[in-house]
């Protein structure tokens, strides 16, 4: 059984969950302002990161928050949770895959 | 609000009460199954450090809200409030004599909320007895124990494959009550899947 710790509910299975992906993308301050690839850029281009990957989760069959999760996609191991809004831990910033 | 005349429970359509007559010289029954139709229940939604909402929340019914996560408060017994979210809870209101709703809109007015009518769209299954905790762990992934799921802690999850609100009840005869919250599209699945995981410890079903 794959835990994740929601930051308001707590340990739970992972099935109760959902992921969405890379966190922490900026929406461009002026997008009228872009080319068609720029926009493109930014709507689907990421970055398939092999090592720790920020990610949103959401806890869909628990308390329908949104949270930050940091995940190392070569083991899968969930090394830390945080809530929106707050900043990634820097702890982690360095490690390179 | 459908006529109250016209209102029917989730799992009307399994005729519970006969079931009930035709289990009632059942021994030793592992685990009871019973529905709790009908509660009002109410979605809140608000700002808990804001003083001005609990205090109005206090003058209906003395309502205070659960701020643990996981754990629920009651109000004279037949008021329950569910912790759901940091900014969200639940209140089942048993009695259908005082409903809870038009008040609470009205104490709520000038205030940065919401509050909805969820329960006709809900119903409520409580499941009882030594076997009921194990019954509950076969189809849900939560630590069930009884020294970790104390009474007075629920928990938003799933059964099977459906999504509950899950709350362990206070007794005083050390008996496992657990009350089921479910959708009531997905009541009669949950009730199936519950006799199911139930037949091994001798079901008994319970009517009013």
């Amino acid at each position: 059984m794959f835990l994740i710790n929601c930051p308001y509910c707590g340990p739970r299975e992972e099935s109760e969950f959902h992921p969405a992906g890379e966190a922490h993308l900026k929406r461009p301050a002026n997008p009228e302002k872009l080319s068609d690839i720029e926009w493109a850029d930014y709507l689907f281009m990421r970055q398939n990161t092999k090592g720790i990957l920020l990610e949103r989760w959401v806890h869909r069959h628990g308390c329908r928050r949104w949270f930050n999760v940091a995940r190392d996609t070569r083991t899968n191991k969930v090394l830390h949770v945080y809530q929106m809004g707050d900043s990634p831990p820097t702890q982690l910033k360095h490690i390179k895959p | 609000m459908a006529n109250l005349y016209l209102k029917q429970s989730g799992l009307a359509h399994l005729h519970l009460g006969a079931r009930a007559l035709a289990d009632r010289n059942r021994t030793d029954p592992g685990v009871l199954m019973r529905e709790l139709p009908t509660l009002e229940m109410i979605n809140l939604r608000g700002d808990p450090q804001n003083s001005y909402f609990t205090a109005a929340l206090k003058s209906v019914n003395g309502i205070i809200l659960p701020i643990i996560p996981n754990t629920f408060n009651c109000v004279k017994d037949h008021t329950k409030i569910l912790w759901l979210g940091p900014n969200e809870w639940l209140i089942i209101n048993s009695l259908s004599t005082k409903p809870l709703f038009k008040r609470l809109c009205t104490s709520m007015k000038k205030l940065h909320s919401a509050v909805t009518e969820v329960g006709d769209g809900k119903t409520t299954i409580r499941l009882s007895g030594p076997n009921a905790r194990q019954v509950l762990s076969k189809g849900c992934s939560l630590d069930l124990h009884s020294e970790e799921f104390l009474p007075g802690h629920c928990a938003q999850t799933i059964l099977g494959r459906s999504d509950i609100v899950v709350s362990r009840m206070p007794d005083a005869a050390n008996i496992n009550i657990f009350d089921i919250t479910v959708a009531r599209s997905y009541a009669a699945y949950t009730w199936a899947w519950l006799e199911d995981a139930a037949q091994e410890f001798e079901s008994q079903v319970i009517f009013f």
